[in-house]
């Protein structure tokens, strides 16, 4: 295990012996082709990894393998200690694994401040509720509406989401994220199509959720500042294989990721 | 933007339905059948619309519903002799049977494989029916309904049936107000727009969807029982594919994913059914000359301009037109027509069951 050198590391150390998420030899493909290339990681409570990697790499086809999207042919997910590789989406996100999506994935019709609520009402025991009214059940409203406040949507939330800007569908995104109050979160490319003014505060944000909340998170990101700023570690994917994952300081070093992926791209 | 349509639509319905109340005494007893008519249809519209404007499910087999509420309570009390209540509560349970076995086996597919499934199903239903198996349906000749309480079918049998039609409407629609406004209500709404997403939320669209297709298809089982008591017969058009579309087309018309829009869409189609196919009896229309006569005197198509002519102008149907009016109504959304954004995600979870002729039950005597 290395060494942790932010704040979070209290929460590390206590249990440090189990890890929330281990994974083992992660296979997927499309129609043969591997795109999840036996990756094994092991990611430990309150830990911020991000993930690099060129293009087309695999890193999103990763978290949909971690996330249930995608069944692997091969390896397991291990998550608080459990096997999970053969339970559903849902029951993976209500377990607390939630994330967001690189593209916004969103109800267009529905309003701003719905989504942040039905991510809320998803964890909740009143999910099958048929006979009351859902304004009832304002515990989800409350969390809904300051997630929203959190990312900067609070002003908005009446509106459909499909008018939203590509920025604030991102926001919209990670406030799904903070309304469904997960033990992991894993964010794909969270400040893509934000705009530049926009970044440090949801940086910010994002830091906040790890060491406030104490939530354990995984990043996809290219913004190269972004990741060095967060992460505790990099793990970096190349061809769906993971190269390597290490301290930010080693990855920079690292030879084999330098030829892979930091030469060639400019990040 | 929900504090002023409550007032304004409580408002509006509860002048409606006083209006509805008092109608018998000023219209006469023998002006009733069309009225009737409506609201047992409106029903038929509503548990539609939940499937369809609410969930996103676009069946094409909502006949086998009504079909079979009206062939259970003609069995049990024509052929059977039971009783009309112990009759009711065996449509009640034949409706639940029916839309949960079929439902399971339908919402394993979806888009157009669920519409051609449901459609399967309806069919299998029509010829069961059809060839008489059994010897309980009288095959084409279907049955007449009979034994059912003076108090419904009385001397004054018009303008009973009127409040017990209006009453069964009346209570439907609250009841799948409470429905659609609840929890699982949203969630419905959630899946329309966007089901992986959902999923991936944590809910389990196959569940919720199942519940709307059993709330929907009981409801209009026990509804399709009342309209067969109503007529005082059924037959095997009852299963058709004629029915499904008409149930359709109301909700489009009068704006799907709204309870009172689809309550409207039901009296619009109805009442313009009546009119036209007044109109093409009429005398004066039979005495024009031939091409004209061709023309007016054919109901549907009028009614294919109207309705075209209705959706290019209204695509969002009656209920957006209001919402673009009165901007505090509630929303229309659009059911299949939101924008599409998807990650690799366009893969579903839930395979995909392609239609085989093994998959639906047709049975042949
Ligand atoms: N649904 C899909 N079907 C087939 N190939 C896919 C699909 N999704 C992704 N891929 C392929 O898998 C590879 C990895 O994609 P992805 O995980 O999206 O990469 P990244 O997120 O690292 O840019 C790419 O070559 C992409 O073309
Ligand atoms: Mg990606």
């Amino acid at each position: 295990m290395p060494k942790l050198k932010q704040k979070g590391c209290w929460m590390v150390r206590v249990t440090a012996t189990t890890p929330i998420l281990e994974i083992r030899d992660l296979t997927f493909g499309f129609g043969g082709n591997l795109v999840t290339d036996h990756v094994s990681m092991s990611v430990d409570r309150g830990e911020f990894v991000s993930i690099i990697g060129p293009n087309g790499a695999g890193k999103t086809t990763f978290f949909n393998v971690v996330t249930g999207v995608y069944q692997p042919s091969g390896g397991t997910i291990t998550y608080r200690g459990k096997d999970i590789t053969g339970i559903n989406a849902a029951q993976r996100a209500r377990a607390g694994i939630a994330r967001s999506f690189q593209l916004a994935n969103l109800f267009p019709t529905l309003s701003v401040l719905e989504h942040a609520r039905l991510a809320a009402q998803a964890q909740g025991s009143r999910r099958y509720g048929l006979l009351r009214p859902y304004t009832a059940y304002r515990r989800y409203l409350d969390r809904a509406q300051s997630a929203l406040e959190l990312v900067g949507l609070g002003a908005r939330v009446h509106g459909p989401a499909g008018a939203l800007s590509h920025g604030d569908k991102r926001k919209l995104e990670l406030a799904m994220v903070i309304a469904a109050d997960p033990e992991i979160l894993l964010l794909d490319e969270p400040t893509s199509g934000v705009s530049a003014e926009d970044v440090p505060a949801m940086v910010a944000l994002i830091r906040k959720i790890r060491q406030v909340e104490g939530k354990t998170v995984m990043m996809v990101e290219h913004k190269m500042s972004v990741v060095l700023d967060l992460s505790d570690r990099i793990a970096v994917l190349h061809g769906g294989k993971l190269l390597a994952i290490d301290l930010p300081e080693k990855i920079q070093q690292n030879e084999t990721v330098q030829a892979a992926y930091l030469g060639q791209d400019s990040i | 933007m929900s504090i002023r349509r409550p007032s304004l639509g409580v408002g509006t319905g509860a002048a409606v339905l006083v209006l509805l109340l008092l109608l018998p005494p000023l219209v006469g007893n023998t002006q009733l059948s069309l009225p009737t008519e409506i609201f047992l249809f409106a029903v038929f519209a509503l548990t539609y619309d939940v499937l369809f404007g609410f969930t996103g499910l676009i069946s094409f087999g909502h006949a086998l519903f009504v079909g079979f509420g009206g062939y259970s309570i003609a069995v049990a009390m024509t052929g059977h002799g039971v009783a009309f209540w112990p009759a009711l509560f065996i449509v009640l349970v034949t409706g639940l049977v029916v839309s949960t076995v079929t439902g399971v086996v339908a919402l394993r597919t979806h888009g157009v494989y669920f519409a051609m499934v449901t459609l399967a199903f309806a069919q299998a239903a029509f010829t069961l029916a059809q060839s008489n198996i059994g010897n309980q349906t009288n095959g084409e000749n279907g049955l007449t309904v009979s034994g059912a309480p003076n108090w419904l079918v009385g001397p004054t049998s018009q303008t009973h049936f009127y409040y017990v039609a209006l009453a069964v409407l009346v209570c439907s629609f609250l009841l799948l107000r409470v429905f659609v406004h609840s929890p699982v209500g949203r969630v419905w709404q959630a899946i329309r727009e966007n089901e992986q997403r959902s999923l991936m939320l944590g809910y389990r669209p196959f569940v919720y969807k199942l519940l709307a297709y059993v709330i929907s298809g009981t409801l209009a089982t026990l509804v399709g029982a009342l309209d067969a008591l109503f007529v005082g017969a059924v037959s095997t058009n009852l299963f058709t594919a004629d029915v499904t579309i008409q149930l359709l087309l109301m909700v489009i018309i009068g704006g799907a994913g709204s309870l009172w829009g689809a309550m409207l869409g039901a009296a619009l189609v109805r009442a313009l059914d009546r009119y036209l196919n007044d109109l093409a009896g009429a005398g004066w229309v039979t005495n024009l000359p031939n091409w004209l006569h061709n023309t007016i005197g054919q109901p549907l198509l009028i009614f294919g301009v109207i309705y075209l002519l209705l959706i290019y102008f209204f695509p969002q149907g009656i209920a957006g037109l209001v919402q673009r009016r009165f901007p505090g109504a509630s929303p229309v959304p659009q059911p299949g027509l939101g924008e599409v954004e998807g990650d690799a995600l366009s893969a579903r979870t839930e395979e995909i069951m392609p239609v085989d002729a093994s998959s639906t039950p047709v049975i042949r005597s």
